[in-house]
């Protein structure tokens, strides 16, 4: 699934996104923008490589919440990193009560529960090597590009589902309609609105940088007791990254967990126990819908840990476990079929010139290779072909 | 019978891992098991690097046997061969250059991990060359 969308009147056909696609979701056919939600990771790449604001991912309105009985609006951590102090999150607090939703309901103790429980199942744990990421890009990478390191995933849900699952069992007799305040456009694909995820308990994502005129207009001198957790904002700070005793490696960025992940599929992170991922620089509070910048947003998260409780409650771990999906042997179609696939794009690849020069509209010539093994396209689609060819005659 | 060679130079450690990506990515792309696919891609690093170390240079040979569901490596190089091959496939055993070892490589485990995770294994070697052949069911 994809949740990010596109102009067209916006586009003017430079192929950056084209470029800036770590999957090659993305290609460009009759002069328009397709991504395929098969490949898309929802990283949001494409919307900061966009000179044009050609992408976009945007989520559901505050409006959606008319649409029931009762509304409880779930509110990251992360959403603080812009506070340099108590003060300032006790004010956006406030801020957030006049949304206008029945009830608020503060992430840290799922994220902190999260936490402890990942720390817990690692000194207990006798693999080799574990990966745990708490962002659902990565947790896609994964699945699809490297399904190798599938059996590496800790089965953790994420913060946010898990508060979906406990709210919904408390209103189970109400129309309670569950809104998620998204720091980053992957978490817009948890949620049942608007891009159609099933099977989830939250009901809406909304993106806060959408809100951020209306939450900043309502912010004033009012104050509102603010839930921090220290263990939630160890997590969405760093990952597990500030531990530096038990051989874990805290990687973010999507371009180095790529490299890692890489080294990981050949075993040669042997030294390396545990492997902590974000696709975002600096963690969850990097995500693109949250304002500030993330290295400020990394003291200010600093600031606020001596102001934060520790843990109030712990979860049992059976409430925690994640289902995952299991990898579906790329589709099975028969060897002999596959291997059919696998020739004709060899060959189509060898006649290729090999440039990558994305003119057809497809990001590689690998990409294009398998279009033309698919019959989407032709050798003769190729730019820098047809060049030569009128070169000579 | 699909074919595919990727050749490889003596002590080109800044290349070294990337005909292996190579062979990855396209077994990937072909759809095999991830578990046999770890195991390829394990034996497939250990050996290249092997040729990068030891050898005075050769190649690597993917061959995809559809009909008996196989893939094949064959990793071939021009000497200087293997002096004494039960010292090599001795685990921990390692002649590697400190050079080598700078780089990390050289923990003596190559041929006999090589060995412990393919489903057919075989090597033969003089001074003229190596050459290492390596099967596993798809």
């Amino acid at each position: 699934m994809s949740v990010i969308s596109y102009t067209l009147h916006h586009c003017i056909k430079c192929m950056h996104c084209l470029r800036s696609c770590p999957t090659e979701a993305i290609t460009i056919r009759n002069e328009r923008v397709n991504i395929s939600a098969e490949k898309c990771i929802n990283c949001g790449k494409c919307i900061s490589g966009c000179q044009h604001a050609g992408l976009t991912a945007k989520g559901s309105t505050l409006v959606d919440k008319e649409n029931y009985e009762y509304s409880v609006c779930l509110v990251p951590t992360s959403i603080y990193a812009d506070c340099s102090s108590l003060e300032e999150a006790e004010k956006l607090n406030a801020a957030l009560e006049k949304l206008g939703f029945d009830e608020l309901v503060y992430l840290g103790e799922y994220e902190g529960n999260v936490y402890s429980r990942v720390n817990e199942a690692l000194e207990k744990s006798e693999h080799r090597l574990i990966i745990s990421s708490f962002c659902p890009t990565i947790n896609r990478l994964i699945e699809t590009q490297y399904p190798m390191l599938m059996e590496c995933q800790v089965d953790f849900e994420l913060p946010a589902v898990l508060a979906a699952k406990d709210l919904r069992r408390k209103y189970a007799d109400k129309n309670c309609g569950i809104f998620l305040l998204c720091e980053c456009p992957s978490k817009l694909a948890l949620a049942k609105y608007p891009y159609g995820n099933q099977t989830t308990e939250i009901d809406h994502a909304i993106s806060i940088v959408d809100y951020f005129p209306l939450i900043n207009g309502l912010r004033s001198e009012q104050r509102a007791p603010a839930q921090l957790c220290a263990e939630g904002i160890k997590l969405v700070a760093t990952g597990l990254g500030s531990r530096f005793d038990k051989q874990i490696l805290s990687v973010n960025g999507l371009d180095k967990v790529i490299k890692a992940l890489e080294l990981a599929e050949f075993g040669l992170l042997k030294e390396v126990k545990y492997l902590s991922l974000s696709a975002c620089y600096n963690g969850c509070i990097g995500g693109q819908f949250l304002w500030g910048n993330s290295f400020n947003g990394r003291i200010n998260m600093h600031e606020l840990l001596k102001e934060a409780k520790p843990l109030q409650h712990e979860f049992s771990l059976a409430s925690m476990a994640r289902t995952k999906e299991n990898y579906d042997e790329k589709k099975k179609s028969s060897m002999a079929d596959r291997m059919k696939r696998f020739r004709a794009i060899n060959e189509a690849f060898d006649y290729l010139p090999g440039y990558d020069c994305g003119a057809c509209g497809f990001p590689s010539c690998r990409a294009m290779a398998e279009a033309i093994a698919d019959g989407h396209q032709s050798i003769k689609d190729c730019r820098i072909l047809g060049k030569r060819e009128t070169d000579e005659s | 019978m699909f074919e595919q060679r990727y050749a490889i130079l003596r002590e080109d450690y800044a290349n070294a891992g990337k005909a292996s990506s190579a062979i990855k990515s396209a077994l990937k792309q072909l759809g095999i098991a991830p578990d046999i696919l770890r195991r390829i891609a394990v034996a497939c690093y250990e050996a290249e690097i092997n040729l990068i170390i030891h050898s005075y240079g050769g190649e690597i040979l993917m061959n995809i046997d559809e009909e008996n569901s196989k893939v094949i490596l064959s990793f071939n190089d021009t000497g200087p061969g293997i002096p004494d091959m039960e010292k090599a496939l001795t685990p921990g055993f390692s002649t590697a250059s400190a050079t080598a070892r700078e780089f990390g490589f050289g923990a003596g485990m190559g041929l006999p991990n090589i060995k412990r995770v393919s489903d057919e294994f075989d090597v033969v070697s003089s001074s003229e060359g190596t050459h290492l052949k390596i099967g596993f069911y798809v």
